[in-house]
């Protein structure tokens, strides 16, 4: 069946959906930030299964051999590399407004009753 | 020209920074930004005379190409003279709002946005928008927590996360349309696409792609069910801050979207395609946000709160403009993107004044405030008319606009949305004019008559975009003819 040959596609679908479930529906801010995370992960895995062919190369040019067809597409590659620096940014970020957060209310739950009440008696 | 525009800003975002002299900060901001307004002026001049120009640089992966075109430069100059004058606006009233020591930062953090905003619409490749769509969500999220209190953290937080939700989404979608189309940038794509008469077999895959880019913008542009985290980062943030991030930063994203939509697939694709069902179901998503939007905002009593649900539901107008799928229906959203931009920057930075000289925020309490902030208050009134959509002001224009596109696309059962839609923003925006210049409070006031109004000189940017509101009422012909030759070169990509 086509589902079963397209496995890495089938993942990356389950794993996107995994992290914004967690994204989501969890309170704490740093499962938040983890499912943030997996979602990532998830667009790299397909983009990077998207870019390789089955027995073909690294794309760097070996004994002067300069046919494509006999390496990967770099492009997909890069592309992840480039999709992994703005993840890690965007988690560092996010993980130090996450430490601001608890620093002021030693709380990491960002929804929840313990907030409502801190924000009420602030007002 | 349009990598000066992109280069300048970033340089001057980080000059902004390493001054550390919150003066000097200050004149950076404001300098770079009137530059930025000239330069985009400019090009644009050239462009309406010589038309588009795609530039390319650098080779093998790193290879960018930038689109010079007419939507382009027309979207580089809200930028730069509606940004110029928020900064401007901004530097009587932003050490109202941040500490001293921050406010380099919060110029390096405007800079910075400009510049990746300009970016977003400037490139033609996908890898670049992607990476410009993630540093203007940082530098956005920048400027709502740099006020530095609880909620603004929360709301950040809020904003960062979904935001980051919506380009992977944008990620992804690109990434399908990459495998089905061999392409990464707008142009590409477009022969791709056009060249097969819709990708034969692969259509598919260009559908669930526009899908997955579709909601990604849902959630950056704030459409309704996604428009979350919009009033908490709006409604909290600095008040030239939320100017920028309603006026400006939403925009962006959008025209990427018509970008992809219209320029990669192009106006006679759609009408006979998978994609018809996709910009329909944009198209009633924009219809139910009018509506839901204005109807929320009624139920707000904070003045900042009340006028970001506002931006949902214009963002609601934009949305059911695109979804029309016709050349006129763009023209419309278009449009409304530049009478949304001058008018809400405008309210935003009214607001702004009033909780800085009065120090109050709810809406029930500004009963006479029209004897207290006259300018001001005048200034709050233009921009509610034009809201509303009262002829003289561009809000009329752009409304006509729609109702033509409308008719033109023979979904005649929208215009009942949309006159229910003006009438609900009369709901929300008259209450406060009136209350604010016949309430009861205002007999109350007697002499000595304590005037709160800003000085005239502060209040000049404002009134200079009142003048805007006025003038794209007035007279729109240039503007209109301008977009329509634009659109017709956005259709042509890639053939």
């Amino acid at each position: 069946m086509n589902l079963f040959n397209n496995y890495y596609e089938l993942a990356a679908v389950i794993l996107f959906a995994i992290g914004l479930l967690l994204l989501l529906l969890q309170r704490n801010l740093i499962k938040k930030i983890i499912g943030l995370n997996i979602m990532d992960t998830s667009v790299f895995l397909f983009l990077a299964a998207k870019g390789y062919i089955a027995g073909a190369m690294s794309p760097i040019i070996r004994d002067g051999q300069t046919d494509a067809s006999l390496y990967i597409n770099p492009l997909p590659s890069g592309l992840v590399l480039t999709g992994i620096v703005v993840a890690v940014s965007t988690t560092a970020f996010a993980l130090a407004l996450a430490l601001r957060w608890y620093q002021q209310y030693h709380t990491l739950d960002i929804d929840g009753v313990v907030l409502k009440n801190v924000l009420k008696g602030e007002k | 020209m349009g990598i000066a525009i992109i280069v300048l800003l970033l340089v001057g975002a980080v000059a902004a920074w390493v001054c550390k002299n919150d003066k000097t900060a200050r004149m950076i901001a404001l300098v770079v930004t009137a530059i930025d307004a000239v330069i985009a002026v400019v090009m644009t001049m050239n462009v309406s005379s010589g038309g588009e120009q795609v530039i390319r640089f650098g080779s093998g992966f790193i290879a960018q190409s930038i689109r010079i075109g007419k939507i382009e430069c027309f979207m580089a100059c809200i930028f730069g003279i509606i940004g110029f004058l928020i900064v401007w606006a901004s530097m009587s009233m932003i050490s109202h709002d941040v500490e001293k020591d921050l406010i380099p930062f919060y110029y390096f953090l405007v800079l910075a946005l400009l510049g990746t905003l300009n970016a977003v619409v400037f490139f033609e490749s996908l890898i670049g928008v992607f990476v410009s769509i993630e540093l203007s969500s940082f530098a956005a999220a920048g400027i709502v927590i740099v006020k530095n209190q609880t909620e603004n953290v929360h709301a950040g937080l809020k904003y960062l996360s979904l935001s980051i939700l919506g380009s992977s989404l944008v990620l992804m979608g690109v990434v399908i349309l990459y495998v089905a189309t061999k392409g990464l940038d707008i142009t590409t794509i477009g022969t791709a696409i056009k060249a097969a008469g819709f990708m034969g077999e692969k259509s598919a895959y260009v559908i669930w792609a526009f899908a997955l880019i579709t909601s990604g913008v849902a959630f950056k542009a704030a459409l309704f069910p996604c428009h979350i985290w919009l009033p908490d980062a709006h409604g909290t943030a600095p008040s030239p801050s939320s100017a920028i991030l309603s006026s400006l930063v939403l925009k962006a994203y959008i025209v990427f979207y018509m970008k992809m939509v219209f320029g990669a697939v192009g106006f006679d694709i759609i009408a006979g395609s998978g994609m018809r069902i996709l910009l329909n179901v944009v198209m009633v998503v924009g219809v139910v946000a009018m509506i839901c939007g204005s109807v929320l905002a009624i139920m707000q009593t904070d003045i900042k709160r009340m006028i970001a649900y506002s931006s949902v539901a214009q963002m609601g107008y934009i949305f059911m403009g695109i979804g029309l799928g016709t050349e006129f229906g763009l023209f419309a959203a278009l449009f409304h993107i530049l009478a949304h931009a001058v008018t809400k920057s405008g309210l935003f930075l009214v607001a702004g004044s009033i909780i800085e000289q009065t120090h109050n925020r709810d809406l029930n309490k500004m009963g006479g405030l029209g004897k207290l902030m006259p300018i001001t208050m005048a200034l709050f009134t233009i921009g509610g008319l034009s809201m509303i959509g009262i002829p003289l002001f561009v809000g009329f224009n752009s409304k006509w606009n729609f109702a033509t596109g409308i008719v033109g696309s023979s979904n005649y059962w929208l215009l009942i949305p949309l006159s229910i839609s003006a009438l609900l923003n009369a709901l929300y925006y008259l209450p406060v004019v009136i209350r604010a210049f016949f309430g009861k409070e205002a007999q109350e006031i007697t002499e000595p008559f304590a005037s709160k109004e800003r000085p005239v000189k502060d209040l000049l940017p404002l009134i200079l975009l009142a003048v805007g509101v006025v003038i794209f009422g007035v007279a729109a012909g240039p503007v209109s003819d301008f977009l329509h030759s634009g659109i017709e070169v956005l259709s042509n990509i890639g053939l």
